[in-house]
This record gives C-alpha cells, sequence and structure tokens, in this order.
C-alpha cells in the first residue's frame, strides 16, 4: 500500500516536472520569437510531424517546405536540450551547431516519405540576434 | 592515421541550417534554385564563405579533408546531409553536386580527387565542430 502510494506520488511529481518545463518552453519560445516549441515540442503528433515532411505544413500550420520533420519525446527533454544549446552557444559564441545529448532524445520522418527514425541523440541548435530560432532532435 | 569527420560537413552549411524553421527566412529563398549552380554559388559566396574565412585553421582543414574525402569515396549521402540542415529551400536534384560547387567556392577550384582517402579512417563525432571553437 505504502509502495502503490509512493509510485503515485512519484509519477504525479513527474506530470507536475512535465507540465513545468512545458510552460518553460512555451515563455522561453514566446520571449525568443522562436519556433522550437511549436514545430519539434513533444505536444506535436506523428501525424503533424508526418505531413510536414511530405507537404511542408508545419505541426503550427505555417506552409514551408517538406524537410525532416522531428519532435522531442518530452518537454523535460527538450528542455534540457535547450540547457545544453545556451551553454554552448554562451561559451563559444557558435550560432548554429549540432551536440549530442548522449541519450534518445527524439523522432521523425524523412522527407519526402523516405522513412521514420524512431530514436536520436543528436540535437541542431540555431540562434538568431542572440535569441533561439530554433531546436530540434537531428534525425539523418 | 587521419580522421575525417562528416559533421565538418554540415558545420559549414550553419549559416543556412535550421532555417527552414523560420517563416521569414522560407519566404527569402522562395525562388531560390538550388540546381543553378550561379545562385548557388552566389550564396555560398554571401553566407558561407564569410563565415568559413572566420574559422580557425584547424576547423578549415578539418572540413577541407571531410568534403574532398566524402566527394571522392561516395561514403556518405549527400541528400541525406542536405535534408538533415533544414535549409531553407528545395533540395536540388543532384544533391553531391551542389557539395562540389560548395568545394569550388571555399577552396577555390582546387582539385579534391588529390585526396588519398586510404589515409583516412571516419570519426563521426558530432560534437567536434563545436568543441574546436
Amino acid at each position: 500500500m505504502r509502495t502503490r502510494t509512493t509510485a503515485g506520488a512519484i509519477t504525479k511529481l513527474e506530470k507536475s516536472i512535465e507540465d513545468l518545463a512545458g510552460k518553460f518552453l512555451k515563455t522561453s519560445q514566446k520571449l525568443d520569437d522562436g519556433h522550437y516549441l511549436s514545430k519539434h515540442g513533444a505536444q506535436t503528433t506523428l501525424g503533424q510531424q508526418f505531413r510536414r515532411s511530405i507537404t511542408g505544413i508545419a505541426p503550427d500550420g505555417s506552409k514551408g517546405i517538406a524537410v525532416n520533420s522531428s519532435r522531442f519525446f518530452s518537454n523535460n527533454l527538450q528542455y534540457d536540450a535547450l540547457k545544453k544549446a545556451v551553454q554552448i552557444f554562451e561559451s563559444t559564441g557558435k550560432k548554429s551547431f549540432s551536440f549530442s545529448m548522449e541519450k534518445p532524445v527524439g523522432e521523425g520522418f524523412l522527407s519526402g516519405g523516405r522513412g521514420f527514425v524512431g530514436s536520436t541523440q543528436n540535437v541542431q541548435a540555431v540562434f538568431k540576434n542572440g535569441k533561439l530560432l530554433t531546436l530540434y532532435p537531428k534525425i539523418e | 592515421m587521419n580522421f575525417v569527420n562528416r559533421y565538418f560537413i554540415d558545420d559549414v552549411l550553419s549559416p543556412l541550417s535550421g532555417l527552414a524553421d523560420s517563416d521569414e527566412d522560407v519566404k527569402q529563398y522562395k525562388h531560390f534554385q538550388s540546381d543553378n549552380e550561379n545562385q548557388v554559388k552566389a550564396l555560398f559566396h554571401e553566407k558561407i564563405k564569410p563565415a568559413f574565412d572566420y574559422k580557425n585553421d584547424n576547423i578549415k582543414i578539418k572540413t577541407k579533408n571531410a568534403l574532398a574525402f566524402y566527394l571522392v569515396s561516395d561514403k556518405v549521402n549527400f541528400a541525406s546531409i542536405f535534408h538533415s540542415n533544414l535549409l531553407p529551400f528545395q533540395s536540388p536534384k543532384n544533391p553531391k553536386l551542389f557539395f562540389v560547387w560548395l568545394w569550388e567556392v571555399l577552396f577555390d577550384f582546387e582539385n579534391y580527387n588529390l585526396i588519398d582517402i586510404k589515409s583516412f579512417s571516419e570519426n563521426n563525432d558530432i560534437d567536434e565542430p563545436w568543441r574546436l571553437l
């Protein structure tokens, strides 16, 4: 009984942390005028990502190019990736770079219907005018 | 043994990477033709070469080796490199040619075939390009 209660509390806590990370990302994206949550966030569906990879219509409804289309597995993982991206940006001054999170962080579809990648550890970050423009799981 | 890292090719494209996520940039490059040599080379001269020239010599050498190695060996799918970087324009019909033009702009028509690919091993470490700064 006690174990079940503890497990329930942990689940509730994890959900709270995930929700908090989501709120942080939402606020952060707004301040950055970025696209990383709306186009690559865990709240996007695989259906939306597939549609972008084929038609260029992104999960946020914007019409662009049919490109590799990916999402993070969770808000927490995207938050961790954002923190690492900011650390690299601040320590190197580099505005656009790829890096490894050394654990699976996301999934997505290769452009033009070339297939689905179920897991990647790699992330691409792009800063513009000192703000994070985008941050996405790099699947190829 | 010398090492080559394909992520230096990704890295050299970094001034354009991820811009497919920017509606503003997608609009800017709406009529850009990635199969048109003049347009592509003009873009490389404007956006890629100045950033490349600013890099340290170690990164320049590693980029040059990686580009030459993969152009000669064909051990990489150039379409994959193009697609993985979310560039803000349509992909070229011949992605390898796109990277040949990149070589010609960055290295002034040197012959990339002169590289001895047998003297290199691959070590595709995604973190190396930013760690070398």
